[in-house]
């Protein structure tokens, strides 16, 4: 599993270009499903059918992109002026090592002002020294993202700026890989810009008409000093989502989950984030709507370059995956 | 029709209706467009290719202009208004309006400056502290000239000045429609559905139902983009500069423009010697969210002209701009 999320996390797909990651995940699951597509908005769909031609569709969607930086302009000394793409917290921003998907790289930085930082005073240093020297390496409109850094903190748990969601496209890839012949449909989708609004996601629900939609996501931890909410632990196995600020999960597919945790064994926590959202929002509303539900790994510093889970989170995710659809 | 003529015309958000029967009548003149209104008040034109086993492009410009609402009425005979889309109600003070379909004239005025107290001078008046006065001396008599509801357009006429710049109030969608018009009256090599969405600016309302009547290769979206160029604005926060072309846009807040498409786009640009930009802001939503988002995936890229006062009853463009945004549309029409 570790090397999967290594190799996941490693591929540079910030929010609105996401095609190594897709790249990097076909490579691994192509082999195991009946079809595979990219479509307009470069979510990669790959669909497993089931053996029952009257079985349920089951949507799951994990999301490739990161949140990013966007190149707005460049002063005449070669700095990038940058803006956010997704919810990034300027403080997170300031002094990263960055890089852009056609690899160059970059150190991010704050203008040293009095007041506190806002987006205007970033800018990014590609070691350019003019205008020129720096629009031949990266273009108006190419978006960065913080470098690739995936490594073990202990025997259980995995560090890396790109946990999320690259850790639940590892779990779905691999549920791909190892979920064998099943009587109901799967697509699984791996969509793109979900930073922004769930776009990707909505126009794969859209297109494929789903019958069931999971969405797997990280959720924030209550287990380090001085943070109790939400109460969830990491390694104390997958969470089911009850609510967010996106979508509250149906509740008879919540109980469908938990009580099959339950019955095999595979530890799990109920999980209410009073912010944030997921793929399921999307999912949920569209056509005419489908009963929607998370599951959710734990995980430390969301959003900031060493966001932290635990594998066996993933690992008892996977289970639940398997068990839960026939 | 032209510019001017367009630009006169008042079609506030969810009152586009005399635009759109001019729109019809217009392009019942073209050869061979077949036009028709959806149900949210859009008027989808469809056009054949002149070759054969052409792509089929979709092609949209919001005819929406920004306005105000009646609401009510003081005791006194002075109307109550409220804004249609953003307008900053700093610059609304003072200008003149027309009301409803008997275009009643009006001016929007507020506490003059001299009665003013320290603290009123410094802040921005909001729309519950101004009115819109039409000579009424009571609130029965306000309503019955303008019932509540009636819509409120600024009354400006279009200008042209300096070197090739126009001026007019609703520009930044006029300049789109004239541009869109241009388009079906001309031959291209794709099949083209061009939309003239409403409720833009309350929204981007009308555009988010065109993706399920049609399912093109991709989209263009044609708009205006805020040009910051005057002042002592640093360049990195310009957004656009006027003259320099017709602007590329990679992402606004409601959408990021397929990176193909983009990428072909500047190329192409280049390519044909095409004056164009790269805007270089994040732009409020365009119609483009809307297009892309709602049903099927689309691959959308908007073009933009660059627009000095946006959403203000006097608007301003350079003629060379809403050009270049034509050809470099065609360009893309026929090439791509």
């Amino acid at each position: 599993m570790y090397d999967l999320l290594k190799k996941i996390t490693s591929a540079v797909g910030p929010t609105g270009e996401e095609g190594k990651v897709a790249e990097a995940i076909l490579s691994e699951v192509a082999p195991f499903v009946d079809e595979h597509t990219i479509d307009a908005m470069g979510n990669l769909i790959c669909v497993k059918k089931g053996k029952n031609p009257d079985g349920k569709k089951i949507m799951l969607s994990s999301h490739m992109d990161h949140i990013g930086f966007i190149v707005m302009d460049c002063e005449k000394e070669g700095y990038l002026r940058v803006a956010c793409v997704g919810g990034i917290h300027v403080e997170q921003a300031k002094n990263r090592h960055v890089i852009f998907p056609n690899g160059v790289e970059g150190v991010i930085s704050a203008e040293v002002t009095e007041k506190k930082p806002a987006f205007t005073d970033l800018y990014i240093d590609i070691g350019a020294e003019s205008r020129e020297e720096a629009m031949r390496l990266v273009k108006l409109g190419d978006i960065a993202v913080f470098a690739p850094d995936c490594y073990r903190i202990g025997e259980n748990r995995v560090a890396s700026p790109a946990m999320d969601d690259r850790c639940a496209c590892a779990l779905q890839a691999r549920f791909l890989q190892t979920m064998g012949e099943k009587e109901d449909t799967v697509i699984a989708v791996f969509s793109t810009q979900e930073e922004v609004g769930c776009r990707g996601a909505r126009a794969a629900a859209f297109a494929y008409e789903p019958d069931m939609g999971i969405a797997i996501d990280v959720t924030a931890n209550g287990d380090t000093p001085g943070d109790k909410f939400p109460a969830i632990t990491l390694g104390k196995g997958i969470a089911v989502k009850v609510m967010d600020r996106g979508s509250i999960s149906n509740p008879a597919l919540r109980e469908d989950l938990c009580r099959c945790a339950e019955e095999n064994n595979i530890p799990y926590q109920r999980e209410i984030l009073p912010f944030g959202g997921t793929d399921a929002s999307a999912m949920q509303l569209a056509r005419g709507g489908i009963p929607v539900c998370t599951l959710s790994l734990p995980c430390r510093n969301v959003h900031s370059p060493v966001e932290v889970i635990d594998m066996r989170d993933m690992d008892s995710g996977l289970r639940l995956l398997r068990c839960f659809i026939k | 029709m032209d510019l001017k003529q367009l630009c006169e015309m008042n079609a506030v958000s969810g009152f586009e209706q005399s635009l759109r029967r001019a729109i019809l009548a217009e392009v019942s003149q073209y050869e061979g467009v077949k036009a028709e209104i959806d149900r949210m008040g859009n008027v989808v034109c469809r056009k054949k290719s002149s070759i054969e086993a052409a792509k089929h492009v979709l092609v949209t410009a919001n005819m929406d202009e920004c306005g105000f609402m009646v609401s009510s009425a003081t005791k006194e005979g002075f109307l109550r208004i409220m804004p249609i889309g953003k307008l900053d109600s700093r610059m609304a003070v003072s200008k003149r309006i027309v009301i409803g379909e008997k275009k009643l004239s009006a001016v929007i005025g507020s506490k003059p400056i001299h009665l003013q107290s320290q603290d009123e001078r410094k802040r921005a008046l909001s729309f519950k502290e101004i009115y819109a006065d039409i000579g009424a001396k009571s609130e029965e008599e306000a309503l019955q000239h303008a019932p509540r509801g009636s819509w409120c357009a600024f009354d400006t006429d279009f200008m042209t000045f300096g070197q090739g710049f126009v001026s007019g109030k609703a520009l930044s969608a006029r300049a789109g429609v004239y541009n869109l018009l241009r388009l079906l009256s001309s031959s291209v090599k794709a099949d083209v559905t061009a939309v003239f969405t409403t409720l833009h600016n309350a929204g981007c309302r009308g555009a988010s139902v065109v993706s399920f009547s049609c399912k093109p290769d991709y989209a263009i979206v044609l708009s205006a983009c805020l040009c910051n160029d005057l002042g002592n604005e640093r360049e990195t926060t310009q957004v656009s500069r006027m003259g320099e072309g017709v602007s590329i846009n990679f992402m606004d807040k409601g959408a990021i423009s397929s990176r193909k498409l983009f990428r072909d786009t500047c190329t192409l640009a280049e390519s044909s010697n095409i004056p164009h930009q790269i805007e270089r802001g994040l732009s409020p939503s365009s119609d483009a969210g809307a297009i892309q988002n709602t049903g099927y995936p689309l691959s959308v890229v908007t073009l933009s002209v660059p627009c000095r006062n946006m959403n203000s009853p006097c608007e301003v463009m350079k003629n060379e701009d809403i050009d270049s945004q034509l050809r470099l549309t065609i360009n893309l029409i026929d090439n791509l």
